[in-house]
C-alpha cells in the first residue's frame, strides 16, 4: 500500500509543526528541555491516538468518499503545504490542509458533503474562542489556587515545572485522539486500513515528526507570540489541551494550532493585549489563510495529474 | 522530576550556608562595634574586623557557587533572574559592614565618649533592619504571603536610621570639635545609615519578587 507513505508524511509533517501546541510554550519558558518534551510527546500522541482515535475517522469519511489514490493525493497535498508552514516556522492547522484537499476533491469529484464540512468549519471557529475563554477561566482559578497555597521560591518552579509536564502530556494524548484523523484519516474510508492501525501508522507518524523536526515552531509559539511565563504557559497548555480533548470526544478533528493560540491571546487578554507581538498574529493567520488554500491548489495539481495517468 | 528537586534541595542547602554567612558577618561587626565602645581600636578591635572580612569573604565565595550552580545545572529556569537579583542585592549588607569596620580601623576615626549611647542607637536601628531583611529572604523562601508585611518592616526602620542620623549630625556639627573631626562623625553616620538604605532596597527587591508570584 504505496499510497500510505503519503499519509506517512503528512504524520511526519503534522508532529513537526504540532508539538509546538503542547510544549513550544513550556520549552520557550525553559521549564523543559526540548527531548524531555519531545519524548513525552511522542509517547503521549501514540496513546491519545490508540485509545481514543476512533471517533475522527468517521468525520473524514462523511466528508468525502474516496478511493486510496484519492487519500494519496490528500494526505500529499495536505503533507506539502504543512512541511513548507513548518520550513517557515509557521504554526499552522494540519486539519485545514487536510480539509482544504478533501474539499477540492469533493468539488473535482462532485460529491462534497455541504453539511459535514459546515459542521468541521463551525468547530474550527470554535477552537481559539473555546480555548481563548477555557485560559481566562483557568487562569483566575488557579490564580486563586496559587495565591492560597502561597508556595515558595522552590515550589513555585518545582509545582510549575510538574503542571507543565502533565499538562503537556494531556495535551500530547489530546493532540494524538483529536489529529490521528488527519493522518492516516482518508485511509481508513477505502477500506484500506483499520480504525485500530491507522492510529498506531498515523501516530508513529507524528512522533516520529515530533522527535526530528518540531523544535522551529515550537520556538515561534512559545517565544514569539506573547511573553509568557510559566504559570501562563501551564495556562495555555492546559486549556488548549481541555478543548482539543473535548472536540476528540465529540469526534471532530480541529487544529491544536488555533487552540493553543485562542489560548495565548486569551492570556493577553487577561495581561492587557499589549502583552501580544501582532505580527507574528498576522503571521499566524496568513499562515491559516494560507494553509487551505496551498493544499487545495497541491491537490488539483495532483488530481489532474493523477487523471492524465488515469489513476482517478 | 526527582533530580531537578534533589538538585534545588541542595541549591537550598548553598543558600542557607550563604545567608548564615551573611548573618556570621552582622555577629563580627556588632561585635567589632562593642569591642570599640569599650576598649577603643585595640587588638581585640582589629581581630573582630578580621572575624567580619572572613565572613564577608566566605559569603562571596558561596554567592559565586551559587550562581554557577544555578546556571551550570539549569535549576529553577523561572526564578533564577530573581534569585540572582535578590542575591546581588543581599550582598551589598555585608560588604558594608566590612567597610565600615575596616575604615574605622584605618582612619582610626575619632568618636568622642558623649556620642557612644547615639552611635549604639544607630548600629541597633540598622542592623535590625538587617534582621527584618532576613526575615523578609526566609519569608520568600518559605511562605511569600508574610514577604510583604515583613518589607513595610524595614522601610520603616529605614526611616527611623534617617532621623537618628540627622540627629546626630546636627549634634556633631553643633559640637565644639574642629570641622576634620565633624566631618568624620558625620561619615561615619552615614556609612552605618547606609545598611539600611541597602536593607530597604533589597526589601524592595524582595517584594516585587513575592507581588510577581501572585496572580
Amino acid at each position: 500500500m504505496w499510497q500510505l507513505s503519503s499519509g506517512v508524511f503528512l504524520g511526519w509533517s503534522l508532529g513537526a509543526n504540532d508539538a509546538s501546541n503542547v510544549f513550544g510554550t513550556a520549552v520557550a519558558s525553559r521549564m523543559i528541555n526540548f527531548w524531555t518534551a519531545a519524548i513525552l510527546c511522542s509517547v503521549f500522541v501514540i496513546i491519545g491516538a490508540v485509545v481514543g482515535g476512533e471517533e475522527g475517522f468517521e468525520t473524514y469519511n462523511n466528508l468525502s468518499s474516496s478511493s486510496v489514490d484519492v487519500a494519496f493525493i490528500v494526505a500529499l497535498a495536505a503533507a506539502i503545504s504543512v512541511a513548507l508552514m513548518s520550513y517557515w516556522g509557521l504554526p499552522v492547522s494540519t486539519s485545514q490542509a487536510v480539509v482544504g484537499a478533501l474539499v477540492l476533491v469533493g468539488l473535482m469529484k462532485n460529491d462534497l458533503d455541504t453539511g459535514a464540512l459546515t459542521k468541521v468549519v463551525i468547530c474550527w471557529l470554535a477552537t481559539p474562542v473555546g480555548a481563548a475563554v477555557a485560559t481566562i477561566v483557568l487562569y483566575y482559578v488557579f490564580g486563586k489556587l496559587m495565591n492560597l497555597l502561597s508556595p515558595s521560591l522552590f515550589q513555585y518552579d518545582e509545582w510549575l515545572r510538574a503542571g507543565l509536564v502533565v499538562a503537556g502530556s494531556y495535551g500530547a494524548y489530546a493532540l494524538g485522539a483529536n489529529n490521528v484523523a488527519n493522518v492516516t484519516g482518508p485511509f481508513v474510508g477505502p477500506g484500506g486500513l483499520s480504525p485500530l492501525a491507522a492510529s498506531i501508522i498515523g501516530s508513529a507518524a507524528i512522533a516520529l515528526g515530533v522527535l526530528t523536526y518540531s523544535r522551529n515552531v515550537m520556538m515561534t509559539v512559545g517565544k514569539n507570540l506573547v511573553k509568557l511565563d510559566a504559570y501562563t504557559a501551564f495556562i495555555a497548555i492546559l486549556a488548549e489541551a481541555v478543548t482539543v480533548h473535548v472536540f476528540a470526544l465529540i469526534g471532530v478533528p480541529v487544529s491544536t494550532s488555533q487552540a493553543i493560540v485562542g489560548a495565548v491571546l486569551g492570556i493577553g487578554l487577561v495581561k492587557g493585549v499589549r502583552t501580544i507581538n501582532r505580527r507574528t498574529l498576522w503571521r499566524i493567520v496568513f499562515g491559516w489563510i494560507g494553509t487551505p488554500s496551498i493544499s487545495a491548489a497541491i491537490a488539483f495539481a495532483l488530481w489532474q495529474a493523477f487523471s492524465l495517468i488515469g489513476l482517478v | 522530576m526527582a533530580f531537578f528537586w534533589k538538585k534545588n534541595s541542595e541549591l537550598q542547602q548553598m543558600l542557607d550556608d550563604y545567608f548564615g554567612q551573611c548573618d556570621a558577618a552582622f555577629r563580627c561587626f556588632g561585635q567589632a562595634m562593642e569591642t570599640f565602645f569599650n576598649h577603643g581600636y585595640g587588638g581585640a578591635f582589629a581581630a573582630d574586623a578580621q572575624a567580619c572580612h572572613r565572613a564577608e569573604s566566605a559569603a562571596d565565595d558561596l554567592r559565586r557557587d551559587i550562581e554557577m550552580t544555578l546556571y551550570g545545572k539549569a535549576l529553577l529556569p523561572e526564578s533564577r533572574g530573581d534569585l540572582l537579583g535578590l542575591i546581588e542585592a543581599f550582598d551589598t549588607l555585608p560588604n558594608i559592614v566590612e567597610t565600615i569596620v575596616y575604615s574605622m580601623l584605618c582612619q582610626k576615626t575619632p568618636v568622642p565618649e558623649e556620642f557612644f549611647e547615639d552611635y549604639r542607637e544607630l548600629l541597633q536601628v540598622n542592623i535590625e533592619a538587617y534582621h527584618l531583611t532576613r526575615k523578609a529572604v526566609d519569608a520568600l523562601l518559605s511562605n511569600p504571603k508574610v514577604t510583604l508585611y515583613s518589607t513595610k518592616d524595614v522601610d520603616e526602620k529605614e526611616s527611623e536610621s534617617d532621623r537618628v542620623e540627622r540627629r546626630i549630625i546636627s549634634r556633631a556639627f553643633s559640637s565644639e570639635y574642629d570641622t576634620g573631626s565633624k566631618i568624620l562623625l558625620r561619615d561615619l553616620v552615614l556609612l552605618i545609615g547606609e545598611i539600611s538604605d541597602r536593607a530597604e532596597k533589597t526589601a524592595d527587591r524582595i517584594g516585587i519578587i513575592a507581588i510577581k508570584r501572585q496572580v
